[in-house]
């Protein structure tokens, strides 16, 4: 397997490969990258993983949302995209909501996080987001981090592999949105800092090898320090 | 400075240009990206002594929500020149000329860039000269095709432009503010990968015979400038593997 950056125009194949990505298949055959990215040839498998960009919601992607404004039945929710995501109070409680006898602010009020799963969206108009599955709901406490929704996956990992070595060290709390935000809780502001440091550093890095490697020491250094200077 | 006619014609009789730059070559060039940490994409380009700041915010919301497509973007150009950007101070409230290159601007970058893929969307580009010596739409082109890829917004191609000129049988590329005043201007704008012109304008008057060799001329330079926008996008990544020590 070969990396390497590649630029909008670049030709990176012709149509005897399976592409995907940020790519355009031009009428001649050739592949042409469309974004600034890592290209990745496996086999026969083209892939443009882009290094900059900008979040567009899918059906079935975790987002972390802060609430801006609020109806009688819904609330809207800013999830890094054009347009506000619409969380339905039902959606948010498990049960029937009587707006004559409740209302949202009972629930959630301007500025609170949640952690929601976008249920459908259309493209130009005003996602729909849910918390009926588990998992998803309030989140309360902790610190936001905001980062470029693309290196998202890099975050997260090969089957998590960075998520849960972030984890396993620091013992925090983590919620990660396909929309770039990132929600951490840990025992000691200090160690929060430190995960908030360690996903900058990711974000920054996220198109070179051997990153988890360095992260991993990077917080066990960190944690190692935090835990001599606790017991002083 | 200024210069009469008769002064540059005897540069060109004896086949020199006022700058003492080859005919077929570009003003020494500079690029940036990456210089406004706010906005989403920006780019900074400079062509001899033509400086273009050029930086790109969205896709967001579209103002005035009228102009709203439902089947692509709508891709917003503003091009501005700094009051201090020429010899006299000109007058900061947009002026006939400024409109009409926005315009121009926007259709050269509007084949290369994807807009479809974000309907009722809006994409501003906002260029600021500051400092202008000719050829400035060409190097506000430049700066925008830059700063939209830095933004990841999805482009066909990437956008390189240079004005071609034309004076009594000579061909010249990339004129600055003397040139660009006495001979004829020919503005080309190029997706060099999909060898597809953008941009042609041509004003005063010249053998259109000529105008095949002008392009050709163009597109020398223009793959320069090419190469130095890919370079220039991929360094910035680059720069930060190096620092690491791969």
């Amino acid at each position: 397997m070969s990396t390497r950056i590649v630029v909008p125009g670049e030709i990176v194949g012709s149509s005897n490969y399976i592409a995907k990505g940020a790519i355009l298949t031009r009428p001649d055959g050739k592949i042409v990258a469309t974004r600034v990215g890592l290209l990745r040839i496996k086999g026969r498998e083209i892939n443009v993983v882009p290094l900059a960009g900008f979040y567009i919601p899918e059906r079935g992607d975790s987002v972390i949302g802060i609430v801006v404004d609020y109806s009688i039945v819904y609330w809207l929710l800013e999830i890094n995209y054009v347009w506000r995501g619409r969380l339905d109070v039902p959606d948010f409680t498990k049960r029937p909501f009587d707006a004559s006898k409740e209302k949202p602010e009972h629930y959630l009020k301007i500025g609170d996080v949640v952690y929601a799963k976008v249920a459908n969206v259309e493209r130009g108009m005003m996602p729909i987001l849910t918390c009926r599955e588990k998992g998803y709901g309030k989140l309360e406490g902790g610190r936001l981090i905001s980062i470029n929704p693309v290196k998202i996956p890099r975050v997260i990992g090969i089957k998590s592999s960075m998520l849960e070595a972030i984890k396993n060290i620091t013992k925090a709390e983590m919620r990660v949105g396909a929309n770039g935000i990132i929600w951490i809780k840990a025992e000691k502001p200090e160690i929060e800092e430190l995960v908030e440091n360690a996903i900058k550093r990711i974000e920054k890095e996220s198109h070179t090898s051997g990153l988890t490697k360095r992260i991993q020491n990077e917080l066990m250094r960190g944690m190692h320090k935090i835990q001599r200077g606790g017991k002083k | 400075m200024r210069m009469s006619e008769e002064e540059f014609a005897e540069y060109l009789r004896n086949n020199k240009r006022v700058d003492g730059r080859d005919f077929f070559d570009p003003r020494p060039l500079r690029m940036e990206v990456g210089i406004v940490e706010r906005a989403e994409g920006s780019a900074f380009v400079g062509m001899g002594r033509t400086w273009v700041l050029c930086v790109v915010r969205g896709p967001m919301e579209c103002v005035p929500s009228h102009l709203a497509d439902p089947e692509k973007a709508v891709l917003d150009v503003a091009y501005r020149m700094a009051t201090f950007s020429t010899e006299e101070r000109k007058s900061p409230s947009p002026s006939r000329r400024e409109i009409e290159l926005s315009k121009i601007i926007r259709e050269a970058l509007e084949p290369a860039i994807i807009l479809d893929e974000f309907p009722r969307m809006m994409i501003r580009v906002y260029c600021l000269v500051i400092q202008a010596d000719g050829g400035t739409r060409t190097a506000s082109i430049n700066a925008a095709s830059l700063a939209l890829a830095h933004a990841g917004i999805p482009m066909r191609d990437l956008v390189a432009s240079v004005a071609v000129g034309y004076y009594e049988g000579k061909i010249l590329v990339d004129l600055n503010a003397i040139e660009d005043e006495i001979c004829a201007d020919v503005p080309i704008a190029m997706m060099p990968s999909h060898n597809k012109i953008t941009l042609l304008q041509a004003d005063h008057r010249f053998p259109l015979a000529r105008l095949r060799d002008m392009i050709e001329a163009g597109r020398q330079a223009i793959n320069k400038i090419y190469d130095l926008q890919r370079k220039t996008l991929k360094e910035v990544y680059e720069k930060i593997a190096r620092d690491i020590g791969e």
